[in-house]
């Protein structure tokens, strides 16, 4: 299996086009949906508790909101968003009938959509520094490449969930056992530590725990488990790597045999 | 004649749903049940001073009635306008529909009357849920609850139609979704009280019917009562709303289907 550069940057050049034509329901959807998440809840909880992890509730909230973000993203873009490409308009077979390969086109999806997802981070970072809920800048910057690399290993899980449930109808599955159970019990909103015993474990199976345990002390400016942080970001490697062959493999079954 | 071609249609729909009976079970009560869980645990543990009608309460009993309306708006919402537009557009099933006796009111009727009551479905599960967590005590008050929730049902329906009757393709719904129901899932009081907000913002939050319908269903279903003339002119509200927005969908459906 090797990448082929040129194919891939071909590949983007294309989904930048058909970016660029919906940029009104692709962009705008994304940033508002995060920034009004971001501010009701800062602003709505802000009262009803004091001080979370030391800090104010709203600054507690920032890096949650921006890692938990990629997760819906990626995760619609990799089931419905692949699945109308093969299935529905069948671009996928166009593009294979071209020199691009299977591998290629995964590849160049996972990157564009953790790219697209990039600009609403940003912004959202943006905002909350507005509202001084980013007590390090040069800790958010940071934090940028981390969430960026935790998209494509999300994508690539849930790339995997929907070629191997194959139908449309069931994606909704993936929503309902995976994406919204990460988002609610890996402390988005709230401290993990301060939660039962019984979620605490539970929050170990979620990459999207590991990460807020990297990124929140980041965005927070305090200093990082720098041993715990090496660890984490083997295992999603492991996990992204792995997912990505599988996915593959799958992929080819279906479109090939 | 009228409601027997309405009974029809959303019989129709029913049928349709039958088969798919225990997948919208499932999806029904493990969607409020993560919320609870999440919220009601998690974030329970570390919320302080909530109150409802001057007492303050646990925060699990204050989200009960929140997803309560929350998952009968977006079940309705979702019903009549990605639902009704696969129906229209991509089925062609309201073309079939009016080559029958049936009108385009009829029709309507039908779509809205069929979201608000699989809407109903979501909000008796979200109710049993909270019960079985003791968020919510059942007793004769309760039974207020479910007509009113009904009514706002309904409401949010029609405003669904309207966006159906607006849309062109469904990447259109992404504003609908953005603009409409995002903004009633978090400014509206489901998670928590409304007065925390900027006055400009509690303005806006109460131009939408879901704060109103959720400050009844809270009233109602903790405190167990209620001034009897707000709770007139809430519901009058949620109706008012309701009345517009059919004539404004019959309007555009009108225009865009016979001219």
């Amino acid at each position: 299996m090797f990448f082929s550069i040129p194919n891939i940057a071909a590949l983007m050049n294309r989904y930048y086009i058909e970016y660029r034509q919906l940029i009104g329901a692709f962009f705008f959807g994304d940033v508002l949906e995060r920034v009004m998440f971001f501010i009701a809840f800062g602003m709505g909880l802000g009262r009803a508790v004091a001080q979370i992890d030391g800090v104010d509730y709203i600054t507690f909230l920032a890096p949650g909101i921006a890692a938990g973000s990629g997760v819906f993203i990626m995760a619609v873009a990799t089931t419905y968003g692949v699945s109308n490409r093969y299935e529905g308009s069948a671009i996928w077979q166009s593009w294979l009938a071209t020199p691009v390969r299977l591998q290629d086109i995964l590849l160049s999806e996972l990157i564009f959509n953790m790219l697209r997802a990039t600009p609403s981070l940003v912004i959202l970072y943006i905002v909350a520094y507005f509202f001084d809920a980013v007590p390090s800048v040069s800790g958010a910057i940071l934090s940028l490449p981390v969430l960026m690399f935790a998209n494509l290993v999300y994508g690539s899980i849930t790339l995997n969930m929907g070629v191997y449930l194959g139908r449309m109808l069931y994606f909704r599955y993936i929503q309902a056992l995976w994406v919204m159970p990460m988002y609610l019990f890996s402390g988005v909103f709230f401290d993990i530590k301060e939660a039962p015993e019984w979620m605490q474990v539970f929050a170990n199976i979620f990459p999207l725990y590991h990460v807020l345990e990297v990124v929140r002390p980041l965005v927070l400016g305090r200093p990082v488990d720098l041993a715990q942080a090496l660890i984490s970001f083997t295992v999603l490697s492991v996990i992204f790597v792995v997912a990505f062959c599988l996915a593959y493999n799958q992929f080819k079954k279906r479109l090939f045999d | 004649m009228f409601f027997k071609t309405v009974y029809a249609l959303w019989y129709r729909h029913f049928l349709t749903w039958k088969t798919m009976f225990w997948s919208s079970l499932t999806s029904n009560v493990f969607n409020p049940l993560l919320f609870l869980f999440s919220f009601g645990f998690g974030m329970g543990a570390i919320v302080e001073n909530i109150e409802v009608g001057g007492q303050v309460v646990d925060y699990l009993v204050y989200i009960v009635p929140g997803m309560m309306a929350y998952s009968g708006m977006f079940t309705a919402s979702f019903e009549t306008s990605i639902s009704a537009f696969a129906r229209y557009y991509m089925q062609s099933y309201w073309d079939q529909v009016l080559a029958t006796p049936a009108m385009l009111h009829h029709l309507m009727m039908g779509e809205i009357l069929w979201a608000s009551t699989k809407a109903m479905f979501a909000v008796v599960c979200v109710l049993l849920v909270g019960y079985l967590f003791e968020g919510v005590v059942l007793d004769w008050s309760i039974l207020w609850v479910l007509p009113v929730m009904f009514l706002g049902c309904f409401c949010f329906a029609t405003c669904g139609m309207v966006a159906t009757s607006f849309a062109k393709s469904f990447e259109m719904f992404s504003y609908f979704f953005t603009f409409w129901v995002t903004p009633m899932f978090i400014f509206s009081g489901v998670f928590f009280p409304v007065d925390r907000f900027p006055e400009m913002v509690q303005w806006l939050a109460y131009l939408l019917p879901m704060t109103h319908l959720v400050d009844i269903v809270r009233d109602l279903s903790v405190a167990g009562v209620m001034d009897a003339g707000v709770l007139m002119m809430k519901l009058a509200y949620i109706a008012f709303v309701a009345v517009v927005a059919y004539a404004v969908a019959y309007r555009n459906m009108k225009h865009r289907i016979f001219d």
